[in-house]
């Protein structure tokens, strides 16, 4: 007699296909032996999920964030930052992806150039959707017509509402225009950008967007601020951040960011990239 | 950055507490954990949610904690204080610590699979994402880690199911 083990855990969860359990219901019926498993698994599965919840303890974020800005050159991601105000930013971008209730898909690899999806013909509907706004410059779609830090980041309204599919096709069309941008003039580096950005430059409804979605990110940080959209990220009221980011503040920049944050609270939905 | 550890700490945390057994030990390991991500986000493919990728990270740091454990303090054996939220009654304390030390019983491969499925509700999808293997394996890992428990935890053990001679899907 085959017994089905590869299934009886998902049976025991309850989680099998109505034509797979009745496949193992119909094994059990004759076999003893699957059928004390299935018990005995189903007691145990019960122990370990009324295992009570235990909290951390308080301190670990503090202690946390000590270690990582000791340590800002120790290595890794933080050893290109280079800086710790670079650390901080770098920080502030964690905070979003950690944020991300959902799938949290990156728009690209560590190793890799691109998203993991194909750009959209014409873009995907973000750009298609997007109508200028209140932004200190108009164009929102013409990214070549900006070159100064001044005129960035870009600010417009949509009606779209993007989720993490559409975010990873837009990010290799905004590569392309923010590539565009930076030939044009825009700033090269984070530091050129904040020598010549001030916050108070922007219109109140662009500075409330921005403030929203920077976050914990120090405006003297790694990431120059490109494009932010009042849009809907899978319905719910949403900014659309795009920033210019490299490895460190005097360092070209190496991908694009894209961040979607809750308008109502400003929380952190979802975080892609793509390399430039 | 306060932000991202207090929406996972307390999951990770249990997680290691429970892999490893006493708190210093866990809260030493989820410092580890969110000061690793954070060092290595380019590491991070996208190819999983971020919360996976985390765990992921936690089971790596369990396993190199109870290796280095092992390699230290071979001998050594210590019941984790008992952590639980308060206001259990006393039966399901004395329960919930007989599960701590059934768990503690099971080889780490199998600990882990359980701790992750049935404590922390993780698809199993998300377990072989974290623990880096398939998903067949997952599957047959889970059942025979309940097995196992079942049977430190003193159930009869049921007959003709030594978990050691089923093969792992692969």
């Amino acid at each position: 007699m085959t017994h089905p083990e590869d299934l009886l855990a998902e049976y025991v969860d309850g989680t099998l296909g109505p034509e797979e359990r009745a496949r193992v219901d119909a094994h059990l019926a004759g076999c003893e032996r699957c059928r004390d498993e299935v018990a005995a698994a189903g007691l145990a599965r019960a122990a370990v999920a009324a295992l009570p919840e235990v909290d951390a303890p308080s301190g670990i974020a503090l202690e946390v964030r000590r270690r990582v800005r000791g340590t800002g050159r120790a290595g890794g991601f933080a050893m290109r930052a280079g800086a710790t105000a670079a650390a901080a930013a770098i920080v502030g971008v964690l905070v979003w992806v950690g944020m991300s209730g959902g799938p949290d898909t990156v728009g690209g690899d560590a190793a890799g150039e691109q998203t993991s999806a194909p750009a959209a013909e014409g873009g995907g509907r973000g750009g298609a959707d997007a109508e200028d706004a209140t932004t200190a410059e108009p164009a929102a779609d013409s990214p070549t017509a900006l070159t100064s830090a001044s005129a960035y980041p870009k600010f417009r309204v949509s009606d779209t509402s993007y989720d993490p599919e559409l975010l990873a096709e837009l990010a290799p069309r905004l590569a392309e225009e923010a590539v565009a941008a930076i030939d044009a003039g825009f700033p090269p580096t984070a530091r050129d950008f904040y020598a010549s950005f001030d916050l108070r430059d922007l219109d109140q409804r662009a500075g409330t967007a921005i403030s929203c979605v920077t976050g914990t990110v120090a405006p003297e940080g790694i990431v120059s601020p490109f494009l932010i959209e009042e849009a809907a990220f899978r319905d719910e009221p949403a900014y659309l951040a795009v920033f210019l980011q490299g490895p460190d503040a005097d360092a070209p920049y190496d991908r694009v960011t894209l961040v979607a944050v809750s308008r109502e609270g400003c929380a952190p939905l979802h975080y892609a990239f793509q390399k430039l | 950055m306060g932000a991202l550890v207090e929406r996972h700490q307390d999951r990770i945390y249990g997680l290691c507490y429970r892999m490893l057994g006493r708190p210093e030990d866990a809260a030493d390991a989820t410092q580890d954990v969110f000061v690793s991500c954070m060092r290595k986000l380019s590491g991070f493919r996208g190819d999983s949610k971020f919360s996976t990728w985390l765990y992921r990270v936690a089971v790596n740091v369990c396993h190199d904690t109870l290796r280095k454990r092992m390699r230290e303090r071979p001998a050594e054996e210590e019941p984790p204080e008992e952590q639980g939220r308060g206001g259990d009654p006393a039966s399901q304390a004395a329960a919930a610590a007989d599960v701590e030390r059934g768990l503690r019983q099971l080889p780490e491969e199998y600990r882990v699979v359980l701790l992750l499925h049935d404590l922390q509700d993780l698809p199993y999808e998300e377990v072989a994402q974290a623990i880096g293997a398939p998903l067949g394996t997952v599957k047959s890992r889970i059942h025979r880690a309940r097995l196992a428990l079942a049977r430190a935890l003193g159930g009869e053990p049921p007959e003709g199911s030594d978990p050691s001679k089923f093969q792992e899907a692969k």
